[in-house]
């Protein structure tokens, strides 16, 4: 007996574990990118933003490379954690977490990049230390860009197949995901549960794009 | 309050010897490019002098933490700055940005009438005219409660009636609670309604 709900709690739970991190990520970086200016800063940039138009197999391959039992950084969480990272949760959430982070980024950086830099140097002629001008004046005024970005790595988080394939595998209960769930369902031939999974996944699609819009919509009024 | 001393800035400030003294106004005026807002962005140490030396309270402002300074010598630019927000919002901004605690609604509506602005505090900041702006960041920055305001061109955008009011209420509530203010104008006659001391400033 196939179990529906497992991929679904699963894919959920790896999404917003992965969203949370690249939220993190994404918005710190994006804050440093938008004003700094470096030697260097287009090369980073375009590594940054690479996840996005490299095949997933690719991404999947160099996950493995880099995380896998014969690399030295594999080696060393494996010593850390006393398991393998390859194979296990944590490697959908890597695999999703890399391939959705160009997106939060690239948001976050428009947004932040189009903020008057003349009101964020206001507040520091007020007296506002960084963290204040961050908080209060930044973040604010980019929210609109950090929301669409949000949503955006969310659904390519969820929507993870081939480098969460290769990467943390297949594995029912443990890794499989509600993408991988329907390429096994098809191949099998279990069209009803392959039908299931993708009424689930639109209607959560449909949902993430309906609170983008009635968001963005309050933040205007 | 500020001791100058051999201040030099490329071409276009020099100065030997300044005083500008606690509790008073203190009004600079001189021809536009002359150096008056460069001379006022020194005092909270938002630009450095190529020579010589400013003192605030006995000690030189390179000496002070930047953001300590900034938080007791607040500077109000002449283009009027809004922060994203209602009026409630732009209005203790300030306050949130010194680290000190948000007022009531009462001092809100209190600092509003100090500067001539019949507002709801709910009123999105941004629909405000020019002269309403430049109002509502006077109201912000009296708000702060700073030791000195450093105010560059207040009024700029506002009608002679309007200015005379504002001014008069504003100087009058600062010199009660023992504030010190310097200011920029470009109208003499102000000057001289107002400040205890003018500085001059030539090209």
């Amino acid at each position: 007996m196939v179990d529906f709900w497992s991929p679904v709690i699963l894919s959920l739970k790896t999404a917003f574990v992965s969203v949370l991190i690249v939220l993190i990520t994404g918005v710190c970086l994006g804050k440093l990118m938008a004003r700094k200016r470096f030697r260097g800063k287009s090369f980073i940039e375009t590594a940054l933003l690479l996840p996005v138009v490299l095949p997933p197999s690719v991404v999947g391959f160099l996950l493995i490379i880099v995380f896998g039992r014969n690399g030295w950084l594999g080696k060393s969480l494996e010593w850390l954690f006393g398991q393998p990272i390859i194979f296990s949760w944590w490697a959908a959430v890597i695999a999703s977490s890399v391939v959705a982070f160009p997106l939060m980024y690239q948001s976050a950086k428009n947004g932040f990049e189009a903020i008057d830099k003349e009101i964020e140097d206001a507040s520091r002629v007020d007296g506002a230390n960084e963290w204040n001008v961050f908080v209060y004046v930044s973040l604010p005024l980019a929210m609109k860009s950090i929301v669409s970005g949000f949503v955006l790595s969310f659904a390519r988080a969820l929507g993870e197949f081939g480098a969460t394939l290769m990467f943390a595998g297949n594995i029912p209960g443990k890794t499989q995901t509600v993408p991988t769930a329907i390429y096994v369902a098809m191949d099998s031939g279990n069209m009803k549960m392959a039908w299931l999974w993708v009424i689930t996944m639109v209607t959560i699609s449909f949902f993430m794009l309906i609170f983008v819009t009635i968001f963005n919509k309050r933040i205007d009024f | 309050m500020f001791q100058i001393k051999r201040l030099k800035y490329k071409q276009i400030l020099s100065i030997e010897e300044l005083e500008i003294k606690k509790n008073q106004v203190t009004c600079i005026i001189g021809q536009s490019g002359s150096g008056k807002t460069t001379l006022l962005k020194m005092l909270n140490h938002l630009l450095s002098p190529d020579e010589g030396e400013i003192y605030y309270k006995g000690r030189s402002v390179f000496e002070w933490d930047p953001i300590r300074l900034r938080r007791e010598v607040v500077m109000l630019s002449q283009q009027p700055i809004v922060f994203a927000g209602n009026i409630r919002e732009n209005l203790n901004i300030g306050r949130i940005f010194a680290e000190k605690k948000r007022c009531d609604d009462h001092y809100l509506i209190q600092a509003l009438k100090l500067v001539n602005l019949e507002k709801k505090l709910e009123e999105d900041a941004d629909s405000l005219s020019g002269g309403e702006k430049q109002r509502l960041s006077l109201a912000r920055v009296f708000l702060m409660e700073p030791d000195v305001f450093l105010l560059d061109e207040p009024t700029s955008a506002l009608d002679k009636g309007t200015e005379d009011e504002v001014m008069n209420s504003f100087l009058t509530e600062a010199s009660k609670k023992g504030k010190t203010v310097v200011m920029v104008t470009h109208s003499v006659e102000m000057a001289e309604t107002y400040a205890d001391k003018i500085i001059q400033i030539q090209k």
